[in-house]
């Protein structure tokens, strides 16, 4: 068997090009169908214990999907609005604990969330480095954000803003006062503000010279919000108006939140409230479906390749036939022959194998890294 | 050495039939076999050898009774007993020289691959000329090197027979003396017997017998003045 295996892996390293080919279908056939598992898996994982950890999520009607991956996996800036008194509502009812969520803005492509410090309790946020935030203006930032933006405790963060005083939107520089400690969700690709920061940001209020006429040139607008002018902050209009995306709550039993689901059934309703859970179980039978589907094709694929291969192998053994007379005729058995043409298909399947389960293992370690840069 | 009676053979198509009614060889004698394509001199040496088995008669190898051994036996006797050159050299393009010169040893278990016969394998290959070419593909060489490497494969074993089918067939007369001159050499050496197939008239002085193998071709099919395939 040595021998044969000899013979073997001599044949095919002096055909490497066609050995490589081989491997790599092979390889190819073997990870996808488990990269694909592993993925889907992590993906699964992922999105069911974000959802787990958030009970109800309160937003303006539309889409439940868009809703739940705007305010729960901070997908990307969430378009609709509620107002403040939706929040005012749960409150006063005492159904339990209302986190107000206000994501509608980015700085340098991270989401800016605009919450309370509830939400640090409710998703055991702690600071890796320096402290929450307690001025105007002072951000914590995800993990994931100090790293992408090479930022740290006490630099400044630009954000552009909107205001209808002045026409230069000056951008307004968020004071970086802590770091989170890495959460690997979403929570780490996020800079979280007060909610008064975010309507700063929206145009809502601003800072200037005590006095000065706003569109004056003396009402020149701070950027950046210091311990000296955080006192000439001021908002414009009924705070109860003023725009939220979305509400997390936590519903106090399950009668609150019978009581609480069953409060926004009505048509007049300009607000849905939604279970995180059960949206994503909607999404990920999808997606669920979807795998199977490539499964199926990559079987397809796969049976193709099979036959190619097999049909590459029996001619190469007919290319080989001279070869394959002479050993006969020099005393080799046809067992033996058999033996050295399956120990090629013996490495090839092997060395397939090892590299596909080598590759799966990294794709199942990173599996959390790829559903992050693939999904999210 | 090489004994053969009353054999008969005749392929599938009842095209060829070979009759030989007794053919003696004795050991360390040098004999060359001739006659025209188709006659039967491949199909005589492939007889002789244990690749083909008779219809009927018997042959005697190196003092073992081919025709009465099954398959497998048959080929271990011929890999450690006969040494093969063909007219193409039949080497393995993807190995190297050495690896093709110790292709008997891999290619079956009755011979164990020992530092011993790498030795001699190495040894035989200096004494050829090839001693710098041992790690070189056969791609590499020229018909002369490739047909000694052959030749060096036939003799690693040590065989008693040396059977050669047209080994200076495609080579230039410099290098075709050169191959003969080998075979020859281990020939004396060892004492061992030399069956060569030959077209070449001028070889024939070599050896001590010269046997028209046509003489026993029956076939009617048989074209004598050389019209046939090689059979």
């Amino acid at each position: 068997m040595r021998d044969s295996l000899y013979l073997a892996w001599q044949y095919l390293r002096h055909h490497r090009m066609v050995t490589a080919v081989l491997v790599a279908s092979i390889t190819l056939i073997i990870y996808l169908p488990a990269a694909l598992q592993v993925i889907v898996n992590n993906a699964e994982e992922h999105f069911r214990s974000r959802a787990d950890s958030t009970p109800l999520v309160v937003g303006p009607r539309g889409s439940s999907l868009e809703l739940v991956l705007g305010s729960v996996y901070f997908d990307k800036p969430y378009e609709g609005v509620l107002q403040l008194e939706q929040l005012r509502r749960i409150e006063e009812q005492e159904l339990g604990q209302a986190i107000p969520l206000h994501a509608r803005f980015e700085a340098r492509d991270c989401q800016i969330v605009g919450t309370t410090e509830n939400y640090l309790r409710l998703r055991n946020l702690n600071t890796a480095q320096g402290r929450s935030w307690s001025l105007l203006g002072e951000c914590v930032i995800g993990a994931r954000v100090a790293e992408k933006l090479g930022v740290q405790v006490g630099d400044k963060i630009p954000v552009s803003t909107s205001t209808a005083f002045t026409l230069d939107n000056p951008p307004l520089r968020l004071h970086v006062a802590g770091v989170f400690a890495t959460t690997e969700t979403a929570d780490d690709e996020a800079i979280f503000v007060n909610l008064e920061t975010t309507w700063i940001i929206e145009g809502l209020g601003h800072g200037h010279v005590r006095g000065a006429q706003h569109g004056s040139p003396e009402a020149k607008l701070y950027t950046d919000i210091t311990k000296e002018n955080v006192a000439s902050f001021h908002f414009h209009g009924d705070r109860d108006k003023f725009p939220i995306t979305a509400i997390i709550v936590t519903p106090a039993s399950d009668k609150a939140q019978t009581i609480l689901l069953g409060q926004y059934f009505s048509p007049d309703e300009t607000a849905q409230i939604v279970r995180p859970r059960e949206v994503i179980d909607r999404l990920l039978e999808r997606v669920i479906m979807i795998r199977s589907y490539m499964i199926a094709i990559i079987a397809v694929v796969a049976l193709v390749t099979l036959l190619t291969m097999t049909l590459v192998i029996v001619l190469s053994i007919r290319l080989r036939r001279a070869e394959i007379v002479t050993m006969s005729k020099m005393g080799c058995s046809r067992f033996t022959i058999a033996s050295i043409l399956g120990s090629q298909i013996v490495i090839i399947v092997l060395a397939s194998s090892a590299i596909a389960t080598a590759l799966a293992l990294l794709t199942d370690a990173y599996g959390s890294e790829l559903v992050r840069l693939l999904i999210l | 050495m090489i004994e053969l009676r009353d054999l008969r053979f005749a392929y599938g198509d009842g095209g060829f039939e070979l009759r030989v009614e007794r053919l003696s060889i004795a050991t360390g004698q040098r004999v060359g076999w001739i006659g025209p394509s188709g006659s039967g001199k491949t199909t005589l040496l492939h007889l002789v050898a244990g690749i083909l088995s008779p219809a009927a008669g018997r042959v005697d190898t190196c003092g073992k009774e081919l025709t009465a051994l099954q398959d497998a036996a048959r080929r271990d006797f011929r890999i450690s007993n006969v040494g093969l050159v063909f007219q193409d050299f039949a080497l393995l393009d993807y190995l190297s020289v050495l690896d093709n010169i110790l292709l008997p040893y891999r290619i079956n278990r009755s011979l164990r691959l020992e530092g011993i016969v790498c030795d001699r394998a190495q040894q035989l290959a200096e004494d050829v000329g090839l001693g710098e070419m041992l790690t070189r593909r056969p791609t590499k060489l020229s018909q002369g090197e490739r047909q000694r490497v052959a030749v060096c494969r036939a003799l690693v074993m040590n065989p008693q027979l040396l059977l050669a089918d047209e080994p200076t067939a495609n080579l230039d007369p410099g290098n075709a003396a050169r191959v003969l001159d080998i075979l020859d050499g281990y020939a004396t050496k060892q004492a061992a017997t030399l069956v060569v197939v030959t077209h070449d008239r001028d070889v024939l002085r070599r050896f001590d017998e010269t046997i028209d193998v046509s003489t026993f071709c029956t076939s009617a099919q048989w074209d004598p003045s050389g019209g046939g395939d090689n059979a």
